[in-house]
């Protein structure tokens, strides 16, 4: 009986002691990349934030583990704390996080000034190269932020140069769609027509170019025509680019479609 | 042999334990939680279905008419709101999964991206306008309408409020 009851106990006591002993592992002794992706897969969660803070300390040149560290915190609206660890990640190594903090900047402070700065230290550290930050194109991106600077000009050479740097074919379609919108705040309403009809050339959905092309057939003095490309963007407003995240700068919604339209009608 | 064994068995127990105390605390707190405070909470708002919170955009939970909307609605709720001149300030808050709002936090950065205190200036009549706002899709899970976080961002120049998004 004393045996069974000691080799109960041995049983429960290494339990234990493994139980234990794996989690110390996990947190503090398996390869740190192992870690990361843990930690990255629990994206903010307590135990991820943990995780990322043992890693900074025991390697405080991965990058990675700053930069993930980050993210919930600034999908969050907590900027002040994302943007410190985001920092970091860029001090440590700058051209593989410059483009997301640029990114970040532009799409979720609407902080244009300092987007354009990251996406310029990012192209003069990788001069041989097209940036896509965040997957996109960094001349578009800067074009966008321009667009938000209300500097349209320079918006316009910025989504040109996407243009020639992707060719036509490949440009992101809302590329046409913001020089369209450039062109039509400096009044160059012929230029606007051109470039949302390329837009509808690329993707005949594009609910922004029929928006845009309604908008500038009604500056023109053209009820006729402008209904009918309102009408043709409300048909696809399924279509419009949206985030779940933030709302874009040139987004579009059906309400304002709806108030041109009933304008027009009186 | 015996002690060592029972002393053994009842550390291992204790460090396994509280090891586990510690991550189920570590799982269930996240970032950007936002825990009841009686000193500046209503009682009056209540979390639905087993108290989960889901994050807006997880759950896709948005405004009828989108950030237009809101914007249109909160624009002018800033005249009478004293604030720091520059910067941006991020209302935080929870839906519930009848589309009632509490629970408001603010946070606010300066150009140089660091905190603001915000806690001195009473942003109540912002937090009421917000409340006001009703026509709320809130994100579905299993045909079930959920609690979520959901913020709205002011962006302030030299006094004005230029952005809202």
């Amino acid at each position: 009986m004393n045996l069974v009851v000691k080799i109960i106990k041995i049983v429960f006591a290494l339990v234990f002691t493994a139980y234990s002993l794996l989690i110390v592992y996990q947190l503090f002794l398996a390869p740190k990349e192992q870690r990361f992706h843990l930690a990255a897969n629990m994206q903010g969660v307590g135990l991820s934030q943990t995780m990322f803070s043992i890693l900074n300390w025991q390697h405080p040149n991965y990058s990675d583990a700053f930069f993930e560290r980050s993210v919930p915190f600034n999908k969050r609206g907590e900027y002040a704390i994302g943007f410190k660890y985001l920092d970091k990640a860029i001090e440590i190594e700058p051209e593989k996080h410059l483009d997301y903090r640029g990114y970040m900047k532009l799409r979720f402070l609407r902080d244009y000034q300092g987007a354009l700065m990251d996406f310029d230290r990012l192209d003069n550290l990788t001069p041989d190269i097209v940036d896509a930050p965040w997957g996109e194109d960094i001349d578009f991106l800067r074009g966008e932020s321009y667009y938000g600077l209300k500097d349209y000009a320079k918006a316009i050479e910025c989504f040109q140069r996407s243009v020639n740097n992707q060719g036509v074919d490949w440009a992101d379609v809302q590329t046409f769609v913001y020089d369209g919108l450039c062109n039509y705040e400096l009044a160059n309403y012929k230029e606007a027509i051109s470039s949302y009809e390329e837009a509808l050339k690329q993707y005949e959905q594009t609910c922004e170019a029929y928006f845009g092309l309604g908008k500038t057939y009604l500056q023109l003095g053209d009820s006729l025509t402008a209904s009918a490309y309102l009408k043709k963007a409300k048909e696809n407003i399924r279509f419009k680019r949206e985030d779940y995240y933030k709302e874009y700068l040139n987004e579009i919604y059906l309400e304002e479609i709806d108030d041109l339209l009933r304008k027009l009608e009186k | 042999m015996k002690t060592k064994l029972n002393l053994w068995l009842i550390c291992s127990f204790i460090c396994a334990a509280l090891l586990t105390f510690w991550i189920h605390g570590k799982l269930t707190h996240h970032v950007g939680d936002i825990t009841f405070d009686r000193n500046q909470d209503s009682t009056e708002f209540k979390l639905c279905n087993d108290e989960n919170i889901y994050q807006y955009y997880s759950i896709n939970t948005h405004y009828e008419g989108g950030k237009r909307a809101i914007k249109e609605k909160l624009q002018n709720q800033f005249s009478n709101i004293l604030l720091p001149e520059t910067g941006l300030l991020t209302i935080r808050f929870i839906l519930n999964c009848e589309g009632k709002t509490g629970r408001f936090r603010a946070k606010m950065i300066n150009n140089s991206l660091k905190d603001i205190d915000v806690s001195k200036y009473d942003l109540s009549p912002l937090f009421l306008s917000i409340s006001e706002l009703k026509d709320w899709n809130l994100g579905i899970i299993r045909n079930e309408p959920q609690n979520s976080f959901y913020q709205i961002s002011f962006k302030l120049h030299e006094g004005q409020l230029t952005d809202i998004f």
